[in-house]
């Protein structure tokens, strides 16, 4: 049973040899493997409790409810750029496309000759792979359920010479319905919320929704436990208190939040909070003469990676009119005249395996963070080039015109304009950037010199002190974490089953 | 009823003209931001938000009423339907970041008020979950 603010009249004390701060893809799949090993496992996830029943799969009730502050957090830099993030219980895989990528082979032999993280070669982590990928029915699903967005999509591509495919998934028997980012209205998505942690309360681990992770307790350079708050959903404000006494203590708040809650705790490292990478995002819509009504089927069904070796991959996406309008230009009759043709948009994604990195300043408030992020000019171009040619895409597939996403030129009208569109210099806050996947903020590495844990995912600096989210994960991947970030928690848990057996 | 904090008193009529203008009645499809009390749910949508944002945004709405002034000589909430629709057009091809920035926010707030309605969306054709019938492996 999950425990929530209504279950909550007291002060709370608690103890257990592991507890893991974060539900998402980190923790919760340490929380299960450790459990599963026979330790006691107290998880604690600062949002609330949604499932199938209580959600509608709609963006605002969505976003509100389960998105981190509404889904309005945003790195600045020389642009403003919204990163996603969930607040609920399965973190982002709950609010994700379900999209899943292993890690690259090439990304993890970087990581060996940067960071000098030999353990992490594919042949070691392959049997890591498998068992995330069994245990959240990682499947590729039939063209059917992926919907005319991406059947246009592969039109285009096919005339143009490029190679478009079925992404794979974590869901179970899906339909379709195309509510993924707003959680699956029909648990179909295998999102850790409906994979693991129900898998880890039946081994035996105690869950705690509304309750925030707020002090570390620290004698001897060594975790003791944590302190935290019961909050009211209502009002944000404290409650009760928690105080979980463990052997070990697994932060799992993600690359947004580790970084901050650690130097609230005084961890000090010089890595913590730096080396940020997100994905810069762009998204590209087209108008069509057929009707694709793209929001019947799954919203990232398909991916083209003829650009890979460029640093870009493009990726399906499809929203409600609710989100996708908005992005499209238009004021007034303009505006309305373009919405009633929204049965007739297809849009995709491009994403960029980016090489500027940020930073993730403490907040001021509790659970706040400031990120900071510039894209460099070598993102900026691939970025440019995968909108570019998106939009040749949907221009061989038939597109009357094409929204860029770009301000300096929003309309495409003819693929002769697709060359002109290259020609002119764009400013990073031209673009209509989106983040999906914020990693590195406390990465992995074999020294403290390179990075704030080691191999095991332990911290250099606290003992018993570990880190499983996507903070750990050294540089952008150029593919979508959550397989990496699973892998890695998997494989610190068993490591910290086999140190406390 | 919704007990206004951020929306109360003039910022939620800026706030309710921009929408207006946005969206109007008529048209392309008949009805607009003025047939539906789409305060409330951007009140409900701007709570969720962070307490920076949300000090922002009268920042923001206050721009604009004030701003258009220089443009057009009248406040914003003044100014004629067609008058505040080219005042807002001339906001979102803006080549200044933050007037681009502002207008893209108050579009945003606007349009996922108004299309979370299932009666508008319809309008324009969407029903929400459509599910196949069939399932995938």
């Amino acid at each position: 049973m999950i425990k929530q603010f209504k279950d909550y009249n007291s002060d709370i004390k608690e103890f257990c040899d592991v507890c893991v701060i974060g539900s998402g893809a980190g923790g919760a799949v340490a929380a299960k493997e450790i459990a599963e090993k026979g330790f006691s496992v107290v998880l604690l996830e600062e949002g609330g409790h949604h499932t199938s029943k209580t959600w509608s799969g709609k963006p605002l009730k969505g976003t509100i409810e389960m998105y981190r502050n509404g889904g309005s957090t945003l790195s600045i830099g020389n642009a403003f750029i919204p990163i996603t993030l969930g607040k609920c219980i399965g973190g982002t895989t709950t609010i994700n496309s379900a999209t899943c990528f292993r890690t690259p082979e090439y990304i993890l032999k970087k990581w060996q000759k940067d960071l000098g993280l030999e353990n992490l070669t594919y042949k070691n982590l392959e049997h890591y792979f498998l068992r995330v990928e069994k245990e959240i029915n990682v499947t590729e699903l039939s063209w059917d359920i992926l919907g005319n967005a991406a059947k246009v999509v592969k039109r285009g591509a096919d005339r143009l010479g490029l190679k478009c495919r079925p992404l794979k998934h974590n869901v179970r028997d899906c339909r379709g319905c195309g509510t993924c980012q707003f959680g699956c209205i029909e648990n179909a998505k295998q999102s850790t919320d409906v994979s693991y942690i129900p898998k880890a309360i039946k081994a035996g681990a105690r869950v705690y929704a509304h309750c925030r992770a707020d002090k570390l307790k620290i004698s001897n350079k060594t975790v003791k436990g944590v302190t935290g708050s019961l909050i009211n959903p209502e009002t944000g404000k404290s409650v009760f208190s928690i105080t979980v006494n463990a052997k070990i203590v697994i932060v799992s708040c993600g690359s947004l939040l580790t970084p901050p809650f650690l130097k609230k705790n005084r961890i000090r490292n010089r890595h913590i909070g730096r080396h940020l990478q997100i994905h810069p995002a762009g998204r590209v819509a087209a108008l069509m003469d057929e009707k694709v009504e793209g929001w019947k089927g799954v919203s990232q069904g398909v991916y083209i990676h003829d650009f890979q070796n460029e640093g870009i991959i493009l990726e399906g996406i499809f929203l409600h009119p609710s989100l996708m309008l908005a992005t499209l230009p238009g004021i007034g009759n303009e505006f309305k005249e373009l919405a009633t043709q929204y049965p007739n948009i297809a849009a995709f994604g491009v994403m960029v395996h980016d090489s500027s990195t940020g930073r993730v300043l403490k907040g001021f408030s509790p659970g706040s963070f400031l990120a900071i992020y510039n894209m460099k000019r070598t993102d900026i171009k691939k970025l440019k080039k995968g909108i570019a040619e998106t939009s040749r895409i949907f221009f061989a597939a038939g597109a009357k015109k094409v929204f860029t996403g770009v301000s300096k030129y929003p309309i495409l009208n003819s693929i002769d304009d697709v060359d002109k569109f290259l020609k002119i210099k764009i400013k990073p806050n031209n673009f209509e950037i989106l983040a999906f996947h914020p990693l590195g903020t406390c990465r992995m590495a074999a020294t403290s010199k390179d990075g704030v844990v080691d191999q095991n995912g332990e911290s250099f600096e606290i003992k018993n002190l570990y880190i499983a989210d996507g903070s750990v994960v050294p540089t952008s991947l150029g593919v979508n974490p959550q397989i990496t970030i699973m892998t890695l928690a998997t494989m610190i848990a068993e490591g910290i089953t086999k140190k406390i057996a | 009823m919704i007990n206004y904090k951020i929306l109360k008193g003039r910022n939620g009529e800026i706030l309710h003209a921009i929408m207006n203008t946005i969206i109007p009645q008529g048209g392309p499809f008949k009805s607009g931001a003025g047939d539906y009390d789409l305060l409330q749910t951007a009140e409900l949508i701007l709570k969720s938000f962070d307490k920076i944002t949300r000090l922002i945004i009268p920042m923001m709405l206050k721009y604009i009423q004030y701003s258009s002034f220089f443009k057009k000589g009248k406040t914003f909430t003044k100014l004629s339907l067609d008058k505040a629709s080219q005042y807002l057009e001339s906001m979102e091809k803006s080549r200044f970041y933050y007037r681009r920035s502002i207008i893209f926010f108050l579009k945003f707030l606007t349009v996922s008020s108004f299309f979370d309605i299932d009666e508008t969306a319809l309008q324009i054709g969407y029903s929400h979950g459509n599910c196949f019938d069939k399932k995938g492996l």
